[in-house]
């Protein structure tokens, strides 16, 4: 009932029509030729969400807010990407726990509120082997695509010694095959696809058929298997990389003279490389499977281009394999078949080989492909951005393509295609990568990472050392405050190599003005303080070296904060034997200079005691420099001939000289 | 053997970006030298056959030569038609990988050519070999790699005549001058180190974009068949493999209205039946409210009877009076149905 499309009036009166009218109207009609007469139609057709969807094209993302999945709250919106992660699984399990309450008490979510009824919102028929089932039961969980449930409610009605029609049997096949006869993730748990899709790739090239599932004992039991029932169980096969059995199969099927279809070719082409080890041999035997398509008059598809790319795209990086995708493409084009973003998606993995020399595909393919919005059409087209931006930055190092290739995701809901969480990121890496290194960094601060930091994107650590070392070379340590803030959020501030990248800088670049001089002090005392209260058990703890800590005084003696320093200098003298390495003698001098200033003598003559521990020859001149600014009374006077030995007599002997 | 191979490993790179073809130009250097009369050479040749043991002789003989070379405008007009590689563009290496097993070959021809040399010269052979190598393997001596001119070559390769110690023997030799080419070499690469670092911005690496015609130009040629048909199908394959596109552009919502158009498709809320004529869509949610009216007025007291009576009117007025279009758009399943509830 709720499926049956419901066409829209007109509008009645034209005058009435509003701006929103308007819009809706230029957003779903589909005559818009401006040579003709305008007409207004009596009728328009449309689909349950296009107004909803016409009111959403008004909306643009706004890069400075979070996105919609998060609170409104500034606490509750996450800034990292394992915060991003961990609060959309939270949410996420919420939404589960839901689902378990509604079925572990399923009789009290029986009242109807809602008319007509919502059956989203029932709960779930649950089946067990005892169930009272009929065929529809069947069809309706294969409809829904409930695997499990599908099993169940097959074997209820098997035991009950029901018959189970040719097509529904059939209908089963496919759907066990497709899933492996294993469960899949509801169609509900967007977040958890999004977070996930990447992992799956990993186990990408493992057979992971079940042997003797379902499926098979299905296949078996039916007598004389159709040639639809062959398909689906080779493709099943294929898709879950049981390959050998799956030719058996196949030839089996040749041998009795079925007629296999499209999509099993398709899935055979694309384990070739599982079935023949070189690469000439694979591609006669893509070429046999073609051939004998071309003879049985099966009409290739676009699964047909993609799977031959595909099993190209693992040949090496020979001319043999790029002559082939490119006379595959053109042959496809002349049956007609447009190529998709995947086939694209793989004639630059052909293409670009890391090691091969440097193609410049990507330009020729953008030809084709610019300024238009692409709709899914094969699985693989979501590889594509991820892939090109990846050859932008490593093989052709092209800012401009880069570019290019950015406008064209987002253009229209082209962004839909960026695939999952995982290739975002890197998509988003590749690019910043790229763009800092050769853009000007201000454009880069203003026009990128403003823009897409930390909503958008949130820069690895990687990412991070690369934007550091662009600051310092450039010196430009205004972005080191704003930098340092977005590293304690992004949670980067365990990582050695960034804290080190950091402390140089500053320490390198002295600034001019007393503000930055003041903001650097701080950065350096959260550095000292995050490092100091690391938790005790953690995995790879930082330790503080000696360089580090001397670093850290500097920035803020420049910055006058005296007692912070003396707290960094106790902690130095402290550890003397535990902390690695020394800081340098020019920080050690500057800090008795302050002790100076700020007339703390026995601070002065712990830090030279620690220098001369440290066995710095130049220790005599910091001593000598003590006594005469400031008057030591015997006691400390006392002391500080302790740490350097008889220093005046030096300093007269070279006055003497003198 | 093992000196050489080092070699052939260490330095492939520099031999063939400035001196490509070196072993030709050895050869023919001394084998014209040989083959032609000219008065310097004459005292030259009868030099040639009293010097027998002698290492320092040879050293003497061989810068004779080289200068005899220089003298002879002759000579070296007609030598310098022979084809000098230019240095290469490095940006260029990369494309034309496959040289790497030339290269090789080429050094070893030089190996080869120099210990020709070196033993049709007599004396001490160790050390002329060695002595070539080492000055065919230093060009920084010599003057801008860009030259093609053999004598400007040559005037560059001056003899050294620090003598060595006897003892020494060719494996140090061949050593030392690996040295000084890895030493060289090291030198370059930090040199070029450094200011590529500060002009990171600039630097753009040139790209030579040819042009490649995706879809014109020779084809498989496998599909002659003229009558292809679309093969069929098993539908939930089909389908399900249509659910899985679908899911793979099915994001997080970014708004509200994405969140209603997911729900929508989820069947989570009813799908909007009708456009932008709100008021249609508003007699829908009246339907339902006055039908979930009817029961509950219906076990209310007389309390509020007139009003109630009042209420139920207005409902039932206004689905008349819009009786023909609930019933045009299908909102109003039957007629007898709806009469019978308002009943």
């Amino acid at each position: 009932m709720m499926n049956i499309p419901v066409f829209l009036k007109s509008p009645r009166n034209v005058k009435q029509a509003n701006y929103l009218s308007s819009l809706l109207y230029r957003k779903l009609s589909h005559s818009a030729d401006v040579e003709e007469k305008i007409e207004i139609p009596k009728r328009i057709p449309r689909g349950p969400t296009d107004i909803l969807r016409a009111l959403e094209s008004t909306i643009t993302r706004d890069p400075t807010a979070a996105h919609y999945k998060y609170h409104d709250d500034p606490y509750l919106i996450p800034k990292s990407n394992v915060g991003k992660r961990t609060f959309a699984m939270a949410q996420e399990a919420g939404r589960k726990a839901a689902h378990w309450i509604r079925r572990e008490h399923a009789d009290l979510f029986n009242h109807r509120e809602a008319d007509p009824v919502i059956q989203a919102f029932l709960p779930r028929v649950v089946y067990n082997e005892d169930s009272e089932v009929t065929e529809n039961d069947l069809k309706q969980t294969i409809e829904d695509v409930q695997v499990a449930d599908a099993v169940i409610v097959y074997k209820a009605l098997k035991s009950k010694g029901v018959k189970v029609s040719k097509e529904t049997e059939q209908s089963l096949l496919d759907l066990l095959c497709y899933f492996n006869s294993e469960d899949t993730l509801s169609e509900e748990f967007i977040e958890e696809r999004w977070f996930m899709q990447s992992s799956r790739s990993k186990e990408r090239h493992r057979k992971i058929w079940k042997d003797g599932n379902l499926a098979e004992e299905i296949f078996i039991s039916i007598e004389n298997p159709t040639a639809e029932a062959y398909s689906t169980i080779i493709q099943g096969m294929t898709k879950h990389f049981q390959v050998t059995r799956a030719w058996e199969l196949y030839e089996e099927a040749q041998n009795k003279g079925l007629v296999l279809s499209t999509n099993t070719y398709n899935s055979l082409i694309r384990v070739v490389n599982f079935l023949k080890e070189q690469y000439d041999m694979r591609w006669v035997l893509i070429v046999n499977l073609l051939t004998d398509m071309n003879k049985l008059g099966l009409k290739p598809n676009l699964a047909t281009l993609n799977a031959i790319l595909q099993a190209l795209s693992t040949m090496g990086g020979g001319n043999a394999a790029k002559d082939n995708a490119l006379k595959t493409l053109r042959e496809f084009k002349k049956l007609g078949i447009e190529p998709s973003l995947g086939s694209y998606y793989f004639l630059l993995v052909t293409f670009c080989k890391e090691r091969g020399p440097k193609s410049t595909i990507l330009y020729d393919i953008m030809a084709h492909i610019e300024n238009k919005e692409h709709k899914i059409r094969d699985l693989s087209d979501t590889n594509f951005f991820v892939t090109a931006m990846d050859v932008c930055r490593n093989h052709l190092n092209d800012v401009e393509m880069a570019k290019r290739v950015d406008r064209l995701l987002h253009i229209g809901n082209n962004y839909d295609l960026i695939g999952d969480s995982y290739k975002e990121s890197i998509y988003y890496r590749h690019y910043f990568i790229l763009l800092v290194t050769y853009v000007p960094l201000d454009e880069f601060m203003n026009q990128t990472y403003d823009k897409l930091v930390p909503n958008i994107y949130v820069p690895e650590p990687g990412v991070m050392l690369e934007l550091l070392t662009q600051v310092e070379l450039n010196a430009a340590v205004e972005y080191i405050p704003k930098l340092w803030s977005d590293m304690t959020v992004f949670d980067h501030t365990t990582r050695e190599n960034l804290l080190e990248l950091i402390s140089n800088i500053m320490v390198n670049n002295p600034p001019a003005d007393s503000e930055l001089r003041e903001r650097f002090s701080y950065i350096a005392w959260d550095m000292y303080n995050k490092i100091e209260s690391q938790n005790e058990n953690r995995y790879n703890k930082i330790t503080l070296t000696g360089e580090m800590l001397g670093k850290i005084m500097t920035l803020l003696l420049k910055n006058d904060d005296f007692s912070k320093a003396c707290a960094v200098m106790e902690k130095l003298d402290k550890g003397h034997s535990s902390i690695v390495g020394i800081p340098k003698f020019e920080t050690l001098s500057l800090f008795v200079d302050k002790c100076i200033e700020n007339k703390a003598p026995s601070q002065a003559i712990r830090c030279i005691q620690y220098c001369a521990d440290s066995g710095f020859p130049e220790v005599n001149s910091l001593a000598v420099r003590l006594d005469e600014k400031l008057t030591l009374d015997e006691e400390l006077l006392g002391s500080l001939t302790k740490a350097v030995g008889n220093f005046r007599l030096d300093n007269k002997s070279s006055a003497n000289v003198e | 053997m093992n000196a050489l191979c080092l070699f052939s490993r260490v330095c492939p790179g520099r031999i063939k970006l400035l001196y490509p073809a070196p072993a030709a130009c050895v050869k023919d250097m001394f084998y014209y030298e040989k083959s032609t009369s000219s008065t310097t050479s004459k005292s030259n040749q009868i030099e040639v056959s009293k010097a027998k043991a002698n290492r320092d002789e040879a050293v003497n003989k061989l810068n004779n030569l080289l200068q005899s070379i220089i003298e002879n405008k002759d000579i070296g007009q007609t030598k310098t038609k022979i084809e000098l590689a230019q240095p290469t563009n490095k940006r260029l290496q990369g494309k034309v990988n496959k040289e790497g097993v030339k290269v090789e070959s080429i050094e070893k021809q030089m190996v080869n050519a120099v210990k020709e040399v070196a033993q049709d010269i007599g004396g001490d052979v160790k050390q002329t070999e060695s002595e070539l190598l080492s000055k065919l393997l230093s060009p920084s001596d010599s003057a801008a790699p860009t030259s093609t001119n053999l004598n400007e070559i040559v005037k560059g390769l001056k003899i050294d005549r620090e003598s060595k110690p006897a003892e020494q023997s060719r494996a140090d030799q061949v050593r030392n001058i690996l040295q000084k080419v890895r030493t060289q070499s090291a030198g370059r690469v930090q040199d070029r180190e450094w200011p590529r670092r500060i002009t990171r911005h600039k630097q753009k690496p040139e790209m030579v974009v040819q042009k490649i015609d995706l879809f014109g130009g020779e084809a498989l040629g496998i599909f002659t068949n003229k009558e292809l048909k679309d093969s069929v199908e098993s539908q939930t394959w089909e389908s399900l493999y249509q659910r899985d596109l679908r899911l793979a552009v099915t994001h997080p919502p970014a708004n509200y209205f994405q969140q209603m158009i997911l729900w929508t498709q989820q069947g989570k809320i009813w799908k909007a039946r009708r456009g932008e004529e709100g008021g249609l869509h508003r007699t829908h949610i009246f339907r339902r409210a006055f039908r979930a009216l009817v029961p509950s007025e219906r076990t209310a007291k007389a309390f509020h009877g007139k009003l109630k009576k009042e209420h139920i009117e207005w409902y039932k007025n206004y689905f008349e009076e819009k009786r023909n279009l609930l019933q045009e758009v299908g909102a109003f399943p039957a007629q007898k149905e709806t009469q019978k509830t308002i009943e």
